[in-house]
C-alpha cells in the first residue's frame, strides 16, 4: 500500500483494499482489535467494556488533551465529555473508518482544540503572549502557555524527526488548534507554503509510523 | 476536476487546519463519495492518532472515571428492564417469553373451555326444553284426571286385532290421556290415527305409533270444535293421518 498524504495523484489509485489501520502500528495489532471488541461491546451497553476501555484509552487521551489545553480543570472536562461521547456513539464506530486509537484520539484532539479556541475566545488565557513568542521563535516551540514545560516531550516523540519548519506549523495546527491562516499569519508565511509544510510534514510521520510505506520526502 | 488540489488540502483537513470556504468545499467533495481523498483523510487520521499516543501517557485522577460510571449507571439502569438491544437471553427478555407461553397456554385452554360449555349449555338447553314439554304434557293430564267431569271410554279390539285394548280419559275443557296396548306395529306408510266421533261426526284427535310392546300414550288436547264425545275409535290411515278416517278400525269404545 503506497498510499499517503504526499503522493501525485495518479499514484494514489494503486489498492486500498487492506483495512485503513492496519499497516500502521504491526506491532500493537492484538492490542487494536482488542480496542475494537471493547467498543462493540459497548455499543451492546457493556459498562465493564466501558470500565476496560477507559483503563487502557484514558491516559493516552489525557496526555493529549492537557498538553493541548494547558489546564488541569479544563483538560479533566475535555476527557470526561470526551469518553461520555465515546459511550453515546460506540455504536456508530466503523472499524473500516479508522482504528480504535484514531476514533478516540482525533475525537480528543478535536473537543481539546475547541475547548482552547474557546478559551481563547473569552480571553482567559494569554493570547498575544503566545502568538509572540510562538512568532518569535521558529521552531520547537509550544502552541499555548501551558505547554511550554514539557517540549522535552514533543522532542521525544517523532515530531522531532522532522525538519523545524515542518514541525513548527504541524505542531501549531496538532496542539495548537490554529488553522492555516492563523498559522501563516503568525510565521509570516504565505498561506501555500504553510499548505505545503503540513503536507510534507505528515507525509515523513506518516511513513515514520509505518516503516513498510514506501514514500519519503 | 483533479484530486491533486483537494489531495494538497487532506492532510490539513485531518488536522483541522482548515477553515471557512476551504473547509466547506473539501467536506462538500468527501460527501460526493471520493474514495479516494477519503482514504487519505483516514490515514492522516491514523498518522496523527499514532502521533497523539507518542505523547506521554498522564494518568487522570481517578475521581473522573468514577464520576463517568456514576453516569452511565443512571443511564443505563431505569432502562436496563425493557433494554431492547439487550441479547435475547436477558432475564426480562426470558421473563417476557415465559409469560407470553404462559398466556398463550391459558388463551388455548380457555378457548377450548369456552367450546365445551358453549356445546354443554346448548345440550342442557335442549334437554330443558324437552323437561319443560313434558311437565306441561303432566300437568295436562293431571288436570284431566283430577278434573270431577273427567269422563271414561274403554276402547276394545275390532277384527283386525281382537287382543288390543285401550283406554281414554277425556275432559271437554282439558283435552285427555289416550293410552293402548296389544296394537300390532303399523306397516310402513301408514300410521294408527285417534277419532273423537259426536253425532255421528268423527274429528282427528291425533296420530300415533306403537312401541315394540305394542303399546301407546297419545296427550289429547281439548277439541273445541266438538260437542259431546260419544265415542273414540282408532283407524289405521296413511302416514301423516287424513282429516275423515277412511282405513280399517282397530279399536273402539263409548264413553261412560
Amino acid at each position: 500500500m503506497v498510499l499517503d498524504c504526499h503522493l501525485p495523484a495518479g499514484l494514489i489509485e494503486i489498492g486500498y483494499s487492506v483495512p485503513l489501520w492496519v499497516p500502521l502500528m504491526p506491532g500493537k495489532l492484538p492490542e487494536r482489535s482488542e480496542g475494537v471488541a471493547l467498543i462493540r461491546r459497548m455499543a451492546g451497553r457493556d459498562r465493564h467494556a466501558f470500565s476496560d476501555f477507559y483503563d487502557r484509552y484514558a491516559p493516552l487521551a489525557f496526555g493529549l488533551i492537557r498538553r493541548i489545553v494547558g489546564n488541569e480543570a479544563e483538560a479533566e472536562d475535555v476527557l470526561q465529555e470526551v469518553f461520555w461521547q465515546v459511550w453515546q456513539e460506540a455504536g456508530r464506530y466503523d472499524i473500516r473508518r479508522g482504528s480504535p486509537e484514531a476514533w478516540l484520539l482525533n475525537r480528543a484532539r478535536s473537543r481539546a482544540i475547541d475547548k482552547l479556541r474557546s478559551i481563547r475566545r473569552t480571553g482567559e488565557t494569554f493570547v498575544a503572549p503566545v502568538d509572540e513568542r510562538t512568532a518569535q521563535q521558529p521552531a520547537g516551540t509550544a502552541a499555548n502557555p501551558g505547554a511550554l514545560a514539557e517540549d522535552r516531550d514533543i522532542l521525544r516523540t517523532a515530531l522531532a524527526l522532522l525538519p523545524d519548519s515542518q514541525r513548527q506549523v504541524i505542531e501549531l495546527a496538532f496542539l495548537g488548534g490554529l488553522t492555516h491562516s492563523e498559522i501563516a499569519r503568525r510565521l509570516d508565511q504565505p498561506l501555500g507554503t504553510i499548505k505545503t509544510r503540513i503536507r510534507a510534514g505528515l507525509e515523513r510521520l506518516r511513513s515514520h509510523f509505518r516503516p513498510s510505506g514506501g514514500a519519503t520526502s | 476536476m483533479s484530486h491533486e488540489p483537494y489531495l494538497e488540502l487532506a492532510a490539513s483537513y485531518a488536522l483541522g487546519a482548515l477553515e471557512g470556504d476551504e473547509r466547506s468545499r473539501f467536506e462538500a467533495h468527501l460527501r460526493e463519495g471520493c474514495r479516494e481523498c477519503e482514504v487519505v483523510v483516514s490515514e492522516c487520521g491514523e498518522t496523527l492518532a499514532a502521533l497523539a499516543a507518542d505523547l506521554p501517557p498522564v494518568t487522570p485522577p481517578a475521581r473522573l472515571k468514577a464520576a463517568l460510571m456514576t453516569r452511565i449507571g443512571a443511564e443505563t439502569r431505569p432502562s436496563r428492564a425493557l433494554d431492547w438491544r439487550s441479547p435475547w437471553w436477558a432475564p426480562w427478555r426470558l421473563t417476557l417469553a415465559g409469560a407470553l407461553a404462559v398466556a398463550a397456554v391459558a388463551v388455548l385452554y380457555l378457548s377450548w373451555q369456552v367450546t365445551t360449555l358453549d356445546r354443554e349449555l346448548a345440550r342442557r338447553s335442549g334437554e330443558l326444553a324437552d323437561l319443560r314439554a313434558k311437565v306441561a304434557e303432566q300437568q295436562q293430564l293431571l288436570a284431566v284426571l283430577r278434573a270431577p267431569d273427567t269422563r271414561v271410554a274403554a276402547l276394545g279390539g275390532l277384527k283386525p286385532s281382537p287382543a288390543a285394548h285401550g283406554r281414554m280419559w277425556w275432559n271437554r275443557e282439558a283435552g285427555g290421556l289416550f293410552v293402548a296396548a296389544g296394537l300390532p306395529a303399523a306397516p310402513g306408510g301408514k300410521t294408527y290415527q285417534l277419532w273423537a266421533i259426536a253425532g255421528g261426526k268423527p274429528v282427528s284427535a291425533g296420530i300415533f305409533a306403537v312401541d315394540a310392546g305394542g303399546g301407546a300414550t297419545l296427550p289429547v288436547k281439548p277439541l273445541p270444535s266438538i260437542g259431546n264425545v260419544e265415542v273414540f275409535a282408532v283407524t289405521l290411515e296413511p302416514a301423516g293421518g287424513l282429516p275423515q278416517p277412511s282405513g280399517e278400525m282397530y279399536l273402539a269404545g263409548k264413553v261412560l
